[in-house]
């Protein structure tokens, strides 16, 4: 199997990350992005713990098993699932596109780009990416959220 | 950022423990802390910009808690309602340092920072990896359950 993307810090976890069950297939994907303009475009496609490295210190990533998630990013299966999602997200926080991001992108992962968890019970997965996956050039946006 | 009315404090005056999120989508949204007390707080994530994040800080009721969490009241009510008559807006940095406070009311906040009518809880809203956390709302809700029922208790042995 190929190396992964965040290899030097999977590797220092006592649990086994990606977990057993994660398997690298071909599955339509979507994710919330930030447009070309806005500040935190560049952050589209990195995990929480690569983007803010600090948050490792806090109770929520205390575990092995949660830093590990801390690496992966998430995806749903479809866009109507992603949306469904922000919409659930917006009754409690009104502004969270803020947060979240500005639009939804959709894309086809492969089972070159890494691998994936199962799908739940409301469309999410996570995916750990590969070495060399470059998941901005296969995500396209296909609608913004309002 | 939006403007926010509101008394600008020097420091933010709890001290709080973290206890579990209450609502996680790649980050915590709203989170249960407590003081040396015992008392609750949460704080509510209601926006963000190139230095900080906002959190609304406001204290709660053990029963208001298990209101909310057993979809009795909504987040909006909590927010709108908070025990003390107002709320902190604490503005902290990614070292989760406060770089700014205010003393807020429920009249004072933008309508971005307020929950829908239907911001009722569901535990659908935790991250689905964490699963002790369910537990340990459960845990936490419980307890005041417990002291509920002794408290009925004794009203009635006291009433007889």
């Amino acid at each position: 199997m190929m190396p992964f993307k965040y290899q030097q810090y999977l590797a220092t976890l006592v649990t086994p990350c990606p977990p057993s069950d994660y398997q690298a297939e071909e599955r339509t994907a979507c994710r919330f992005v930030f447009d070309t303009h806005h500040e935190k475009h560049p952050h589209n496609f990195l995990p929480v713990l690569i983007i803010k490295p600090e948050r490792k210190n806090g109770r929520r990533f205390k575990k092995d098993v949660s830093k590990c998630q801390g690496y992966a990013l998430s995806f749903f299966d479809s866009f109507s699932n992603a949306y469904q999602r922000y919409i659930e997200l917006k009754k409690d926080h009104p502004n969270i596109q803020e947060s979240l991001g500005t639009h939804i992108a959709q894309g086809r992962l492969d089972e070159t780009d890494g691998v994936m968890s199962d799908v739940d019970a409301n469309g999410h997965f996570s995916l750990h990416e590969f070495e060399h996956t470059e998941l901005s050039k296969k995500f396209k946006t296909i609608g913004s959220l309002k | 950022m939006q403007s926010l009315t509101g008394n600008p404090l020097k420091t933010f005056p709890l001290h709080l423990r973290d206890i579990v999120d209450l609502i996680y989508f790649d980050g915590p949204l709203l989170t249960l802390f407590e003081n040396q007390y015992g008392d609750y707080y949460l704080y509510h994530w209601c926006d963000v910009d190139q230095r900080c994040n906002r959190w609304l800080v406001f204290r709660v009721t053990q029963k208001f808690l298990r209101l909310y969490i057993t979809q009795k009241l909504s987040l909006r009510e909590l927010i709108l309602n908070p025990v003390d008559g107002f709320l902190y807006a604490l503005d902290l940095d990614d070292d989760l340092i406060c770089q700014q406070v205010y003393l807020t009311s429920p009249n004072q906040l933008p309508d971005r920072y307020v929950p829908a009518v239907d911001s009722y809880y569901d535990f659908a809203k935790l991250d689905k990896t964490d699963t002790e956390a369910k537990l340990l709302v459960l845990q936490r809700i419980e307890e005041d359950w417990s002291e509920l029922k002794q408290w009925w208790k004794q009203s009635i042995l006291q009433a007889a």
